[in-house]
């Protein structure tokens, strides 16, 4: 298929200097229905807002049909969009709304009218060209938004998370109805989401993103069962997922044995190994690679979602019948399901929640952001803190650091060591340093104030 | 049997005497020959007769209508733009001028007009017979309350509409001409029948700065009443009346109508 829209290097940063967007590329195929998805924050809207004009890239080319765009005003591009809580124009009717576009456009009187009655009936809305906006539900007002952006013929529809105001059940018919819609004109659609199961029902290809980065693109299936990393992993779907490291060919070791497994990775690659919930098998005690003991079990309707414990390490199960909890069962990884992630060592990222004294509690640490980013924040507010394992260095003074941990695995990185520390609760942290240390040795992590970056998580 | 509670009542009425006894006596002796209020009269029209034929008053009533309605628009539009600027500026800066925009508002009027005459006529010399210090001077007057009007209708709007319209083919300059301030027509003509109607209320502002041969309705009758001349005393009480009336259907028109965009 033909490529309708190519994003070169784009990069984008706000006043503040920080960069929402680092060094992006992403290619659109036309007619193809192509989601956006990651967590707030995560620069999908800004993309979105750049390829609609709205937002300018600092670097980069935004390519429409082998043609730049990147810096036209909105106006300028044959590109529409849907937005979040619709922004109809409340002081029109809904047929004057459906046809601002082409009116501005200075298109025949004839030919709009024609044009807006089609757009009713293929959002499903005829006969309402009479009413106000206020008299129409959420749902109503969602279909006129789509309308008054598809009557315009545009090369590709962006849609910024439409269904966001919806109601569950509201926003299913509605993806359903999105999905049908962009079947039947043949448009491309941008989504924009963040909402992994709608991305999932609707979308050819799914772009997962975080931290302005794109973490991996691919059909739904292809993100689902074979994600890139574990931040993929964990957002999309529920995933047991297991650090450890490549023992043998096609053999890691992670929770506590060693597992075969179809991976290619070379030995000693540090690895978090997933599995999905419904792909582990429960046979019964000691019949298993690992017995497990049983701690919850929720019925969901189609399966029983089982929790299950062993060792230091909590495994979540799909499975048919009720287990007791308390009773002890026997979990098999097969081996097909068992996927492979080589571990990201570049980055240590850390959740944890506001307290009363003005700080934040890590559970293995606590850290005071400055009073910038704490301004407006409440007690009991989650958020996130990330710092590169480039600026971590170690120190043998306990005092010295934020927290310690003995040393677990070094690696030689071409001019440097990157060393894995194994905190007093079994967390790990990532730091390079100049300096061979040995295995086992009790450090501290140093960090500079500056080079923790706080996010806050909604 | 349902149990009247007279007291809510009788308290109304006292109420309500208080606030219309004394336009109601001024309108009843308007529609009479007496010279005096508590004289003896017969009906007569003749007061409206002198109000509407004295090219004194005439001039003074056109006079305070095209003024008010200069200094409505003018006001309008620079409360509007101030409204929408200071919304979209920073916090800080947004919160400095809403707080320099309470000042004209807190303070007294005769301040106002006091300082604007200062300002204008002796510091920077404007002669007063342009008509720029009473125009300035019942700007300042005016604007803070289209301001006030036109920021909450701001905050409650959607912002994305200025996009949608961007979006739909309008350069940024349309998108705020056919969207934005359609969006807040409602708040900017109430602003701006606010400024209207403050300017026509104004007495102070406007002494210290209006040519010496202008006068507009509170300044007029202000120094009308003072003198003798019972002709035009008496047909004043007319005009009164005649405001008063124009009043009351306004402010009946505007409840009609919103009731009935209220349950159409």
């Amino acid at each position: 298929m033909e490529n309708i829209l190519e994003l070169k290097h784009i990069t984008k940063s706000y006043e503040d200097g920080i960069n929402v967007i680092e060094d992006l590329n992403l290619t659109v195929k036309k007619g193809e229905l192509i989601t956006l998805l990651g967590p707030s924050g995560c620069g999908k809207t800004t993309l979105l807002r750049m390829i609609g004009g709205f937002d300018l890239p600092n670097s980069g080319e935004i390519l429409l049909h082998g043609e730049d765009i990147g810096q036209l005003p909105p106006e300028k591009r044959p590109i529409n969009t849907v937005f979040q809580k619709y922004a109809l124009f409340p002081f029109l009717n809904i047929y004057d709304n459906i046809a601002f576009g082409l009116k501005q456009r200075k298109v025949d009187k004839n030919l709009i009218r024609q044009k807006v009655k089609h757009a009713l009936s293929v959002v499903d809305l005829e006969g309402f060209e009479k009413r106000n906006v206020d008299s129409l539900s959420g749902g109503q007002q969602q279909r006129v938004a789509v309308a008054r952006a598809i009557v315009n013929e545009p090369e590709i529809l962006l849609l910024d998370e439409p269904l966001s105001a919806l109601d569950h059940k509201m926003r299913l018919e509605m993806q359903a109805e999105i999905r049908n819609m962009h079947d039947n004109l043949g448009m491309t659609f941008i989504y924009v989401t963040h909402d992994q199961e709608e991305a999932m029902n609707l979308s050819d290809r799914i772009v997962v993103m975080a931290n302005g980065v794109i973490q991996q693109e691919g059909a739904p299936e292809e993100i689902y069962d074979r994600p890139a990393n574990i931040f993929v992993a964990d957002f999309i779907g529920v995933s047991n997922i297991f650090t450890g490291d490549v023992t043998d060919k096609k053999r890691a070791r992670f929770a506590g044995k060693i597992f075969k497994t179809d991976s290619d990775l070379p030995v000693g690659t540090r690895i978090e190994a997933m599995i999905r919930p419904e792909n582990v098998e429960i046979t019964g005690a000691g019949e298993g690679a690992i017995d497990a003991v049983v701690t919850s079990d929720i019925y969901k309707g189609s399966h029983h979602e089982i929790t299950a414990e062993f060792g230091k390490y909590e495994v979540t199960v799909y499975g048919k019948s009720r287990v007791e909890t308390g009773s002890t069962i026997g979990i098999d990884f097969p081996r097909e399901y068992i996927h492979l992630m080589r571990h990201d060592m570049d980055m240590n990222v850390f959740d944890g929640v506001i307290n009363q004294d003005g700080s934040a509690d890590f559970t293995y640490f606590t850290l005071a952001p400055d009073a910038e980013f704490m301004r407006d924040k409440a007690p009991g507010s989650k958020v996130q803190v990330v710092f590169e394992s480039k600026d971590a260095d170690l120190s043998d003074d306990p005092e010295a650091g934020f927290v310690t941990g003995n040393i677990d695995a070094i690696m030689y990185i071409g001019d440097h060591y990157t060393y894995i520390v194994r905190g007093d609760n079994d967390e790990d942290y990532y730091a390079d340093d100049d300096w061979l240390w040995n295995m086992g040795d009790r450090v501290s992590i140093v960090v500079p104030q500056d080079k923790f970056r706080y996010r806050e998580l909604i | 049997m349902k149990k009247k509670r007279v007291l809510p009542v009788v308290w109304l009425i006292i109420v309500y005497t208080f606030l219309y006894l004394p336009i109601a006596v001024l309108a009843f002796y308007s529609f009479t020959d007496a010279s005096m209020i508590g004289q003896a009269g017969h009906f007569s029209v003749k007061n409206f007769r002198t109000l509407f034929t004295t090219p004194e008053l005439l001039n003074m009533i056109f006079g305070t209508i095209v003024l008010a309605l200069v200094v409505g628009v003018l006001s309008t539009v620079l409360g509007t733009f101030g409204a929408i600027g200071a919304f979209y500026s920073k916090k800080r800066n947004r919160n400095l001028i809403e707080a320099m925009n309470q000042v004209p508002v807190v303070n007294a009027d005769v301040v106002t007009g006091f300082s604007v005459c200062i300002l204008l006529v002796v510091v920077l010399g404007i002669n007063k017979d342009t008509y720029i210090p009473l125009v300035a001077g019942q700007m300042a007057l005016c604007t803070p309350f289209v301001y006030l009007q036109v920021i909450p209708a701001l905050s409650q709007m959607d912002h994305r509409i200025y996009e949608a319209a961007l979006d739909l083919y309008c350069t940024p300059g349309q998108a705020v001409f056919k969207v934005v301030l359609r969006q807040l027509a409602p708040a900017i003509g109430s602003g701006f029948f606010t400024a209207v109607t403050l300017s026509m209320d104004d007495y102070f502002v406007t002494t210290y700065t209006k040519p010496a041969v202008f006068d507009t309705i509170s300044t007029y009758t202000v120094n009308a009443t003072k003198g003798a001349q019972t002709e035009i005393k008496t047909a004043l009480w007319a005009l009164s009346a005649l405001i008063f009336f124009i009043a009351v259907a306004v402010v009946i028109a505007a409840n009609v109508r919103s009731r009935r965009v209220e349950n159409p």
